[in-house]
């Protein structure tokens, strides 16, 4: 049986970090991750972001968080997020971005998109919002 | 307990453990395992169950278009619920956003 090949919405760290400290824009990237799996789209990340969410998790520097607290977390963050590897083909089109603003994890994270065909990209993040203007990835689904 | 009842918990407890099944193999794919078997040092069963593992794995990612597949490693859990049912505690007066522009500070 084939099945039909969905569209992709590539989930930033700072998107699943926000399913697990609920904040001022958790609701809005809520309804818009709602918006996404009714209209079907698989979402994917970078490995990257499930190591972000680990040093995220690391950095909040809770000593009663116990370790299985701990992978709880991390997998609640990464739920139904399929992950893809960093390859030598996502380093290339990280390392092809002109932008000056862009970091060097930023542009991981958007040179994954790219290499995976993302139509959409969910970020919180300003820099990578322009980005994504920048090489005409979606950022919203109205 | 009698020795045969130890046993028979403990076939009980097994057969709850795992789910068994039988599953019917035409001859020559039978063979074919049984070399492979001969060839590995592992067990049939293994062997079955390492293949069924692998296809349920690789079926996931049909969805993908091929060129992408061998890049994608599925999730391990279903998407479920958008906010966790037990959030993490900040620090305090520190935002989630702020931490993480400090873990990208690579910037200009």
């Amino acid at each position: 049986m084939k099945m039909a090949a969905r569209r992709i919405c590539y989930l930033d760290s700072n998107v699943l970090i926000s399913r697990i400290t609920p904040e001022r824009n958790s609701d809005s990237i809520a309804h818009y991750l709602h918006q996404a799996s009714i209209q079907e789209f698989t979402f994917l990340t970078s490995v990257l972001a499930a190591l972000e969410v680990n040093r995220f998790l690391h950095r909040t520097n809770n000593p009663a968080m116990t370790p299985s607290q701990f992978h709880k977390h991390e997998a609640d963050a990464l739920a139904g997020t399929e992950l893809v590897r960093l390859n030598t083909q996502v380093l290339k089109r990280a390392s092809a971005f002109p932008f000056p603003h862009l970091g060097s994890l930023d542009s991981i994270h958007l040179g994954t998109a790219q290499a995976i065909g993302a139509s959409h990209f969910l970020t919180r993040d300003r820099q990578l919002l322009r980005a994504c203007d920048e090489v005409g990835i979606k950022t919203t689904f109205s | 307990m009698s020795q045969l009842q130890t046993k028979h918990n403990r076939y009980r407890y097994w057969y709850h453990l795992f789910m068994s099944m039988n599953l019917r193999l035409s001859e020559s794919l039978a063979n074919d395992l049984k070399a492979l078997s001969k060839e590995t040092g592992k067990s049939q069963q293994e062997l079955a169950r390492e293949a069924i593992a692998e296809y349920v794995t690789n079926y996931k990612l049909l969805r993908f278009p091929p060129e992408i597949r061998h890049m994608i490693i599925p999730a391990e859990r279903e998407f479920g619920e958008f906010y966790s049912d037990n959030p993490v505690t900040l620090p305090p007066g520190v935002t989630s956003e702020e931490i993480m522009r400090e873990l990208r500070q690579d910037r200009i």
